[in-house]
């Protein structure tokens, strides 16, 4: 059988450079430090979540169905969760082959809901909001660096070195793991066939290691190449590639293979079920990257919105009850919290073109083993109110209320056990939502 | 180009700052002299001798050094190749002899010229002898190599930072010009209205007002919103087409200098007219006053609207303008104005709007009427005068460029453009006199003045800044003479090396310098310029130069030993050596720097 080209250079490799380990993740076989087991996957709902047809305010079912003629989702289509009067969920969220998905979450005690997200004097602008969002700013300052990069790179233990703080699955532009002295790996797919960390090894595959010399700046480019190489060498040793068993496609042999997961049963086709399938492999086969975010797009529905969002939810209850299944399945799942974002809501009333225009608080979902949420108290927040709005018609910011997003992410590094001083006040994490 | 010169005549130690000669020792009855010459760091580095040794320390290499040593026997000793590590140490190899490199008198040095003590002995007909010979090696190519080579390199290094590269016959326009000549030229021959293409459609886009928009159907408003995207990524190919393909590269540069500066993001205004008056006036102003940039950017229309000084209206300031205005247009965060300065500022801008069809307009019936108090100064017009609201806000930026903070602000940006590292701020001072003169901000007078400032052309200087995304993809097609098979491709590619041109992301701008290369970008910037290469490679229609090497070798600065090998290597690897050579050349790690 004649080599491809990737399996000439890749063997080629195997002869040259001996890669070093990084020190975090020691060598093979040992164990990473215990806060660094844990593994927190962002979501981003891109292009600004219609939370109000997401989860519905079913105490005020009257206003909500009065202002959204076209768009209200019918009685029918309602699914209450126990304990929860007060809400109900899409049923794109709860219907599916197999399971009931987020009922069936919220019923195992691994689902949590915060209710009206989001921050004062919210940017209705997807680039400023977003931008917001990543940096972890108030509305009106404009801050250079992501919310994880800072609380990372405070972190102990965590040096420049370290070969991978994060991986961004297919959208990259935005980012909360912006700025220095993070190493942050943009895992996408060029082929179908290949899994997210195999591309990302292809991409990397030919890198030759090279003495850091030269220039300053020239030093800096050749120490990020060799971080890239060191993590490259890190997927390669997790997922025991072995050129001369591979396919055409490359597919390694000693990928993470989920109970259940044939065709489509197991998460969605397409590429957000990808993702959540990559991440999984990546946490399955303990690969040491402590952040991965992953990507939904389509949300923005100023026209027409209905059909395209209930599809986007059913995409993406399937691929999270996937994911949760699979971490289930690998014993992962209670290292794991997942939680989603987006850069803002919409507006209450319906406009004119069966759509919905930018708006502003949002309810968004934590993922997690029952044992880190307290049985007691899973639903944060009351929902905002449909009458007492704003002055541009969108759900009010009540202070004491509302719950500030950064409750959320002073949540989710708590769970990771790393700083959460990296905001401009202290933001106290959800008690009762996930336990300390 | 042999750099060896055995010299067979002895030659006067230290005569010339052009040898590598400092001083020498004379030793007893064996008169050494010594004559030097490198590739040292710049360019060629292959065009050496054929069997280099191994460089034996990492953080300081020359390569293709010979070093003559001529006895009065004329017993030649041969250096060929001196490498040291960071602390100095090191040793080279000497035919007929040994010798060690003590340390470099400069260990603090980046790139710059460094001097060695040589401890050397040599063996000749006359017996053996020892001695100390101070050498200066440094990869400082002027003092090495003939003058037309350092007038290569310093317009190399000015086309690299000043534009987006160059191509040998663009350079060669240049050779017989003296430097601060080819500089004044340059600068003041740029003419904004001169342009490779005609303006895109986004310049005729017709604006539907808000009443006539609701009428439509909702197909029809799809309709509108997708011709609006069209016309917006006509613009992203516009300009990319105009740096690509320019003959005023400077001009280009400095629209894109004050785009990062006054940012407007076009994802988020999302209207193409008014996106393409915003490119239009940051070209036409990117060489003239900044006085004028600044006044007329104030009435755009894309900054009316990203910047939401439509809602600043009487009784409910938006104070958005007036932050950024003082913030990150003109004196910089906790320089001269206070949180008080910047309502007083929102107030005179009340009233600077836009109408339905995004034509800027000025409403008097909108506009906060009294007296403002601006960095203590008070402004003060008439309630009744129907000019009030254009002379309040006019009145508010003659005030902030009274403070001499403005051209420093401005001239630290220039520094960390086209110098980059740790700041001079005595040269700054120096420049930012220049850039205020007698107020009017002249953007030529001071560009000039960095052009040739001595820590742009210092030769330490060179390679050590990061090439943005855009300069890379850039700088590879105007070096070459190749063009994109479309341009908007390098939109998208660019944007996912995290530099979307016209959507910054967000308004501070990129912050560039180190930061623009993450394992992110880095892996991006690579696997888009194996795509370039593919193109090169396959498209038949564009002939890739034979001589790529030398042709990217006018972009790149200390290509490690190693990646040159790695790049030789090309044909070992695989079955289609001169596409993967082309591949191997175009991701030199080299080429991030500038």
């Amino acid at each position: 059988m004649p080599l491809t080209r990737r399996e000439l250079l890749r063997m080629s490799l195997a002869t040259g450079v001996a890669f070093a380990m990084p020190s975090w993740l020691s060598a093979a076989g040992a164990s990473p430090s215990p806060t660094w087991t844990r593994r927190l996957v962002l979501v981003e709902l891109d292009g600004g979540n219609d939370g109000l047809n997401t989860i519905i305010p079913y105490d005020d079912y009257a206003t909500y169905d009065a202002k959204r003629p076209t768009l209200a989702v019918p009685e029918s289509g309602l699914r209450a969760l126990a304990g929860v009067p007060s809400i109900r969920l899409n049923y794109n969220l709860v219907d599916g082959p197999g399971s009931e998905r987020f009922r069936r979450l919220w019923n195992n005690g691994e689902l949590a809901i915060a209710l009206g997200v989001g921050m004062p004097d919210q940017s209705r602008s997807h680039f400023r909001g977003i931008d917001v969002w990543n940096s972890g700013s108030s509305a009106g300052t404009v801050w250079n660096t992501g919310w994880l990069q800072r609380s990372l790179t405070a972190a102990a233990g965590i040096t420049a070195d370290t070969v991978a703080h994060g991986a961004i699955l297919s959208r990259t532009t935005s980012n909360p793991l912006a700025g220095p002295d993070v190493n942050v790996l943009a895992l996408s797919k060029s082929d179908p066939w290949d899994s997210y960390a195999e591309t990302f090894i292809g991409q990397a595959e030919d890198l030759a290691a090279a003495p850091i010399a030269g220039t300053e700046a020239l030093q800096h480019v050749l120490r990020v190449q060799s971080g890239i190489i060191t993590a490259r060498s890190q997927l390669d040793d997790r997922f025991a590639w072995d050129p001369l068993l591979n396919d055409d496609h490359g597919q390694a042999t000693a990928m993470p293979v989920f109970t259940g997961d044939s065709g489509n049963a197991l998460f969605p086709s397409g590429d957000f079920g990808n993702q959540c399938r990559a991440v999984a492999q990546m946490i399955a086969a303990d690969v040491g990257i402590p952040v991965y975010k992953i990507h939904i797009g389509g949300f923005d529905n100023h026209a027409g919105q209905r059909a395209k969002h209930d599809d986007l939810l059913a995409q993406l209850a399937h691929g999270l009850t996937g994911l949760r299944d699979a971490l289930q399945d690998k014993g992962r799942l209670a290292d794991t919290l997942i939680m989603t974002y987006s850069e803002f809501g919409r507006r209450v009333e319906e406009n004119g073109s069966a759509g919905t225009d930018h708006g502003t608080l949002a309810p968004h979902v934590l993922i997690s083993d029952a044992s880190n949420f307290s049985g007691a108290n899973r639903l944060h927040g009351t929902y905002p109110s449909l009458t007492a709005l704003d002055g541009r018609g969108d759900l009010a910011w009540v202070d004491g209320t509302s719950i500030d997003y950064r409750r959320l992410y002073a949540t989710a590094l708590r769970f990771l056990g790393m700083p959460e001083d990296v905001f401009d006040a202290t933001y106290a994490p959800l008690t009762g939502l996930l336990t300390a | 180009m042999d750099h060896t010169q055995s010299a067979t005549e002895p030659q006067q130690a230290g005569s010339s700052t052009a040898d590598t000669v400092l001083a020498c020792a004379t030793l007893a009855a064996v008169p050494l002299v010594l004559s030097a010459c490198g590739g040292g760091g710049g360019g060629g580095g292959g065009d050496g001798d054929g069997d280099e040794p191994a460089p034996l320390g990492p953080a300081i290499t020359f390569t293709g050094l010979t070093i003559a040593v001529t006895t009065s026997t004329a017993a030649a000793v041969h250096i060929d190749a001196v490498a040291a590590d960071a602390e100095g140490a090191a040793a080279f190899r000497l035919d007929g002899g040994s010798g060690t490199v003590s340390r470099p008198r400069d260990p603090g040095h980046r790139q710059a010229e460094s001097l060695y003590e040589f401890a050397i002995s040599a063996e000749g007909g006359m017996g053996s002898a020892t001695g100390t010979c101070v050498v200066r090696i440094n990869p400082a190519p002027e003092d090495i190599l003939s003058e037309s080579d350092a007038r290569v390199l310093s317009l190399r290094h000015l086309f690299n930072r000043m534009s987006f590269g160059v191509g040998e016959e663009e350079l060669g326009r240049w050779l017989n010009v003296p430097y601060a000549e080819a500089v004044q030229r340059i600068v003041d021959a740029a003419d904004p209205s001169q342009t490779t293409q005609r303006p895109p459609s986004a310049a005729t886009f017709h604006v539907l007002t808000w009443t006539e928009y609701d009428r439509l159907s909702p197909a029809e408003q799809q309709a509108y919103g997708d011709s609006k995207g069209d016309a917006i990524s006509g613009i992203y190919a516009w300009w990319w087409r105009e740096i690509i393909r320019t003959r005023q590269p400077l001009l280009e540069k400095m629209a894109l200098f004050w785009h990062n500066l006054l940012v407007v993001a076009a994802s988020d205004v999302f209207e193409p007219r008014a996106m393409w008056g915003y490119l239009d006036l940051l070209r036409s102003n990117a060489l003239g006053s900044y006085r004028d940039l600044i006044l007329a950017i104030a009435r755009d229309p894309a900054m009316v609207m990203f910047l939401d000084s439509n809602s600043n209206v009487k009784g409910r300031p938006n104070e958005n303008f007036a932050r950024e205005l003082l913030e990150l247009f003109t004196l910089g965060e906790g320089h001269v104005y206070g949180e008080a300065d910047v309502v007083e500022v929102a107030k005179c801008f009340t009233g600077w709007g836009i109408t339905d069809r995004q034509v800027f307009v000025l409403r008097q019936d909108r506009h906060e009427p009294g007296a403002k108090t601006v960095l203590g100064s008070t402004i003060s017009f008439a309630d009744d005068d129907p000019e009030q609201v254009r002379k309040d806000g006019e009145a508010v930026i003659e005030r902030v460029l009274q403070e001499s903070r403005v051209a420093v602000f401005i001239c630290e940006k220039l520094w960390d453009e086209f110098v980059g590292g740790a700041r001079d701020d005595g040269m700054i001072a120096g420049w930012a006199d220049t850039f205020r003169g007698s107020g009017d901000y002249d953007i030529r007078r001071v560009l000039k003045d960095i052009f040739t400032s001595s820590a742009f052309t210092a030769a330490g200087n060179r390679g050590n800044m990061i090439r943005s995304p855009v300069e890379y993809a850039a700088a590879i097609f105007r070096a070459t003479g190749l063009q994109p098979g479309r341009y908007i491709d390098y939109y998208w590619r660019a944007s996912q090396e995290d530099q979307a041109l016209l959507n910054p992301p967000n308004v501070r701008g990129w912050v560039g310098g180190l930061q623009w290369i993450s394992a992110k970008t880095l892996l991006e910037r690579r696997t888009h310029m194996a795509w370039t290469g593919w193109e090169f490679y396959n498209h038949g229609s564009q002939k890739v130069p034979e001589r790529l090497d030398g042709v990217l070798e006018l972009l790149w600065f200390a290509t490690p030993v190693a990646q040159r090998a790695y790049v030789d290597d090309a044909v070992l690897i695989t079955w289609d050596p001169r596409g993967e050579r082309i591949r191997r050349l175009l991701t030199d790690p080299a080429l991030n720097c500038k």
